[in-house]
């Protein structure tokens, strides 16, 4: 953990408060980060208000270590009662000056206490709290005193010859998120060591016993423990200390003169030690999203492998979509008279109102209804995606990342959102493609008939003419001429020559109009088959393009992803 | 004893109290090995308890009258077991805790032992008086090494007799309390001692403070042993608090009370055993009965997803038109060059004198192996391939354990609990190919009854093979639902009525539909095959038969004895 300065702390705890307010964080559950943003200002407005705050010191020790007899000997008088039996178990002693501000009664409110008013000008500016016993406490209340230790700015943690190796201090002290430059450790009764036997064996024992509790408190990573080896009971009485009995050192220690700046060190390492807890989301976030990222990298890959049988997939449903609901002559017979003139128009009209094809208007409105792709078609593309999504999450779930994973995944790879989109795309790109469909008008094709019919008809009228009266007319073209010959023409359209010609004009007439007819209808299937082409590979790019979507959106998430890996490091490098 | 000892044993984790199993099995193993090593044992094991710096040392050199224990004032002082016993008494006879050896040295001949926390340290001496008894001397119950803790704990279960110390320091700390808390119901003859008791301090007082903190003391009391400045053994064996305590101690504990509280004592461990061993049978059966629910919840996934795939299969078939049928069909048989009808029987009448000379009729011109190879070009395994991923990610959303800890969480995410593309195709083709094998059976057979000598019969049995390849591809390609399509687009506009008599259509007709069950058989086949993977899954993680036939037995042998 890192040892982070006032500002350096205010700074990383803004941070966070930031980055859980404007980000998803996946790794934490919607009340977890609640929780953790609430902690992150409550922290911060801790911080902020540490600055001007007086001490606090609390006494923490187990069952008759001496705690109230230490009380008494660095207040100089006898303000605790140093019964055998406690009189308040469950209950924090906040000895505090009558000069004293009293601790704010919200941070107490939690906890029953008692305050006990002297008049120990030695120890005017500090408030010493003495807590309940912890290896006597019941876990309910355990929890309290660990909530209560937040008033706390320094913990001296008392214990005794017989108790320094018990479990449940050191129990305790894990429990503390406090600094541990901030904890004096103080083996008091000291004197239990030389009272019998010579001096030597006394330091003897004293020193072995040093090295055992510094030993244990190493175990549970405190570095350097400051430990006091004092008596209490002799401090308190007239004779002057052993030379062993460290308490003056200790009570000095204690009782230095310290500046706001000091003080302030001492509160913000505290609270750098509850803040660290809170960073250490931030670690875990990395974790995750790391393992999430490699997650997308694999997923886009196997999508690419996939791309094969996708479009495979989405080429054989689009086949039997035009196949089975598409038939190819709905496009082709649509307007069939509407560039024909004369007898192949006659021809059109006929073939469409006899023939076994059903009017174009109603054609080209089923063209447009089978747009969207029939149940089977759509079940289709719907497995397909499907698949994706199965794939994405079953990985997902094996790998047990946290379930704001799965939801943002969800997001992409969603199959039914997915679905509907693709036919939404699919109606549009189809629909645009019909609207090109529309029946042209096809001018040349009509000019070379208009004129095929012409010359077939002049054809005819020279015919009917004869020689000898178009001679006359082209002679000498008058009047006279002119009605000589068209009187000519009625004479001979009557003769059994003229109804020779009138057949022979028919039926060259009705020869035409089928020529024309049948290539009109080629042209128009021809143009049918190319239509069906360009809606089938528009289709398909669709679908193609479906899967592209959803990799190019696993690869923005995969960005999104990595750039907030980064902001994360670097706020997470910052604290 | 001939019991088998209890197997390790395994359980997937499927119910809350799981994760306790392991550690009640090894409690009951420990519990077992106590059991019948106190049956064998001649002699009362007293234990002294307590917690750290009560002077549990130097009460156990007075109670011996000799300076055995090492006493001091560093913490913890005694690292291990030691014992004081008659040299005869045989501590060694199976001894109950693999991890301490047994070391025997006649005691007063070294200095104080500390003990060492992989021995099991014994003092062997000659006194006839304490000759059934054997002292023991334990580490901390509440030090700040865990390894002592368990070890006190563990000698818990020998005691006959437990003479738990205590002192002003330590009387309301919580630990020691609630061990005592529960000794008080389980060990008799057991003696409270106060040591280090200020001298205004009073027997009644003691009383009182300790019923404070909640001890059920009844009518049992405390020994206050006061508090000496220079406690050696000796001075502590002198105090008259000492002495009255030693006399109660060796009178409750003489030579002639000995059976009856070797007999409590066993009945109470023996009662312990077995409520043990029932607790630890019913979290195995829970289990088990968790497995069974889980199997018959994986068995009805299954099913759902394998009808789920034939539903696709057949949606997809179903769609398709009776003219990409009947294309397929007319792309078949030309290769077959049927319209070359006449070629044909002119052919047929050559061939008929030699195969009245026995020559038999060419097999049809298509292989096996070609067939195969057109319908794997064919098939589509996306779609089982989608089932596949569609199972496994059902069973990991419901049907694996939410607690990652537990055994199957991991099972169900090893690579290994998934069949591979690879693996699943190999199926589906070997499924393939077991068709094909089992449809040219059929043809044989069919082809055989087909007359060999009308002229129609060369070109009639490649007509038969060819209708079965159609179906054989249409089966395969999903279309089961489309065999009768298949089969009329196949034969009707080739052949006459007469022909499909000859054809004999109504069995064509059956081994279609043979063919079609046989598919959808082998598709299931495959999600069956995943499914007994994750059941295996289930079953590795499944404690051995004999577990519980072990654990029946190990009680029936405690209740006999009790």
């Amino acid at each position: 953990m890192k040892h982070r300065s006032f500002p350096q702390l205010k700074a990383a705890l803004e941070h966070l408060s930031i980055l859980l307010e404007d980000h998803p964080f996946f790794s934490v559950s919607g009340t977890e980060k609640e929780t953790a943003m609430a902690q992150t200002h409550a922290l911060l407005r801790e911080l902020i208000a540490i600055e001007g705050r007086s001490l606090t010191i609390g006494l923490l020790g187990g069952t008759g270590v001496g705690k109230s007899s230490l009380m008494n000997a660095l207040a100089g008088s006898a303000i605790a009662s140093t019964s055998h039996r406690r009189p308040h178990t469950d209950r924090v002693l906040i000895y505090r000056h009558e000069t004293a501000p009293s601790l704010p009664d919200t941070d107490l409110a939690q906890i029953p206490h008692q305050e006990v008013i002297h008049r120990s000008n030695r120890i005017r500016d500090i408030l010493l709290c003495d807590l309940p016993d912890f290896d006597s406490l019941d876990q309910a209340h355990r929890q309290r005193v660990v909530g209560f230790l937040k008033q706390l700015d320094l913990l001296l943690w008392v214990t005794s010859p017989e108790k320094y190796a018990d479990s449940s201090l050191y129990e305790f002290i894990r429990l503390t998120t406090k600094a541990h430059q901030n904890f004096y450790f103080v083996l008091n009764k000291a004197d239990l060591f030389f009272e019998n036997g010579p001096p030597e064996k006394g330091h003897e024992a004293l020193a072995a016993v040093m090295q055992g509790f510094s030993d244990h408190l190493r175990a549970q990573g405190i570095e350097d423990p400051l430990i006091y080896m004092v008596s209490a009971k002799e401090a308190m009485g007239s004779s002057p200390p052993s030379p062993w009995n460290q308490f003056t050192p200790f009570r000095h220690q204690i009782f230095q003169q310290r500046d706001a700046k000091k003080i302030t060190a001492i509160k913000s390492a505290n609270l750098n030690v509850e803040a660290a807890r809170l960073f250490s989301l931030l670690k875990k976030e990395i974790r995750n999203l790391q393992r999430f990222e490699a997650l997308l990298t694999q997923m886009t890959a196997e999508l690419n492998a996939q791309r094969g049988s996708w479009t495979r997939t989405g080429k054989e449903a689009i086949d039997l979509w035009f196949d089975r609901y598409l038939p190819r002559e709905i496009l082709s017979h649509s307007a069939r008279s509407l560039n024909l003139i004369g007898p192949g128009h006659g021809l059109g009209l006929m073939v469409d109102k006899f023939g076994k094809n059903s009017p174009h208007g109603r054609a080209q409105h089923r063209v447009l209804s089978h747009l969207t792709p029939p149940d089977d078609v759509a079940l289709r593309f719907q497995k397909a995606l499907e698949r994706v999504e199965d794939r994405i999450t079953g990985r997902l779930l094996a790998e047990d990342l946290p379930s704001p994973f799965k939801t943002r995944l969800e997001q992409i790879v969603d199959a039914r959102k997915n679905h509907q989109d693709l036919g939404e795309r699919f109606f549009d790109g189809a629909a645009l493609l019909s609207e090109q469909n529309r029946p042209v008008r096809m001018w040349g094709f009509k000019t070379v008939q208009y004129v095929v019919y012409a010359i077939l008809f002049l054809l005819f009228l020279l015919a009917l003419g004869g020689k000898t009266g178009w001679q006359a007319v082209t002679s000498d073209p008058g009047i006279s001429t002119i009605v000589g010959l068209i009187t000519a023409m009625i004479h001979t359209l009557f003769s059994p020559k003229g109804l020779a010609a009138l057949v022979t004009y028919g039926i060259l007439n009705l020869f035409l109009g089928f020529r024309f007819y049948r290539r009109y209808a080629r042209a128009l299937d021809q143009k049918a088959d190319k239509h069906i082409r360009t809606l089938k590979t528009a289709l398909l790019a669709i679908w193609d393009e479906k899967l592209t979507a959803i990799q190019a959106d696993l690869n923005e998430l995969k960005k999104e992803i990595q750039s907030r890996i980064a902001a994360i490091s670097k706020i997470e490098k910052q604290s | 004893m001939g019991l088998h000892p209890l197997p390790p044993i395994r359980v997937p984790g499927l119910t809350e109290d799981a994760t306790q199993i392991d550690e009640l099995a090894q409690d009951v193993r420990k519990k077992t090995r106590v059991y019948f090593y106190k049956q064998a044992l001649p002699c009362l094991c007293v234990v002294l308890m307590g917690g750290t710096g009560t002077g549990k040392s130097t009460l156990f050199n007075a109670l011996c009258g000799a300076a055995l224990s090492a006493a001091g004032m560093e913490r913890p002082k005694t690292g291990g077991p030691i014992a004081y016993g008659h040299q005869d008494c045989p501590v060694e006879a199976g001894f109950p805790f693999p991890s301490l050896d047994v070391v025997r040295s006649p005691a007063g001949a070294a200095a104080p032992a500390s003990g060492s926390p992989a021995a099991f340290t014994v003092l062997t001496h000659y006194q006839e008086d304490l000759s059934h008894l054997l002292v023991l001397d334990t580490p901390d119950l509440d030090s700040v090494a865990a390894a002592h803790r368990d070890m006190a704990r563990d000698l818990y279960l020998l005691a006959d007799a437990l003479i738990f110390v205590t002192s002003q320091e330590k009387y309301a700390d919580q630990v020691p309390h609630r061990f005592l808390e529960t000794a008080l119901d389980e060990v008799s003859p057991l003696f409270i001692l106060f040591n280090k008791a200020e001298k205004h301090i009073t027997d009644p007082e003691v009383r009182h403070m300790l019923q404070t903190h909640g001890s059920r003391l009844r009518e049992r009391s405390a020994w206050v042993i006061p508090y000496l400045s220079r406690p050696t053994w000796e001075s502590v064996l002198n105090a008259p608090a000492f002495q009255a305590f030693k006399t109660a101690f060796m009178e409750a504990l003489s030579k002639a009370k000995e059976p009856a509280i070797r007999r409590t004592r066993r009945q109470k461990l023996a009662h312990g055993l077995s409520r043990d061993l029932e607790r630890l049978t019913q979290r195995i059966k829970a289990e088990d009965k968790a497995a069974t629910q889980w199997r018959s919840q994986l068995e009805t996934l299954c099913h759902e997803i394998g009808q789920d795939l034939l539903q696709a299969e057949k949606a997809r078939f179903s769609g398709q038109s009776r003219e990409y049928l009947a294309r397929e069909i007319r792309r078949l048989f030309d290769r077959y060059d049927v319209l070359a009808r006449p070629r044909r029987i002119l052919k047929g009448l050559v061939m008929a004198p030699l195969r009245l000379l026995g020559v038999k009729p060419k097999p049809p011109s298509m292989s096996k192996d070609q067939v195969l190879f057109n319908v794997r070009e064919k098939s589509d395994l996306s779609m089982v391939y989608g089932a596949m991923e569609r199972l496994h990610r059902r069973v990991l959303e419901e049907l694996s354990p939410r607690d990652r800890t537990s055994p199957l969480f991991g099972a169900l995410r090893e690579p290994a609990a998934v069949l591979t593309h690879t693996e699943i195709r190999k199926m589906i083709y070997r499924e393939q190919e077991r068709l094909a094998d089992w449809l040219e059976t059929k043809f044989n057979e069919l082809a055989r009854g087909i007359p060999a000598g009308k002229k129609m019969g060369i070109y009639s049995t490649s007509l038969v093979w060819g209708v079965l390849i159609v179906s054989f591809e249409t089966v395969v390609g999903g279309g089961f639902t489309l065999l009768d399509a298949a089969l009329d687009s196949a034969i009707a506009p080739l052949v006459t009525k007469g022909a499909v008599e000859l054809f004999a259509f109504h069995e064509i007709q059956k081994i279609n539909r043979d063919l079609a069950r046989q598919y959808q058989d082998g598709l299931l086949s495959i999600i069956t095959r995943q499914c007994r993977r994750y059941q295996a899954c289930l079953n590795n993680l499944m404690p051995d038969e004999s577990t519980l036939k072990t654990l029946r037995e190990t009680r029936l042998a405690i209740e006999a004895q009790k």
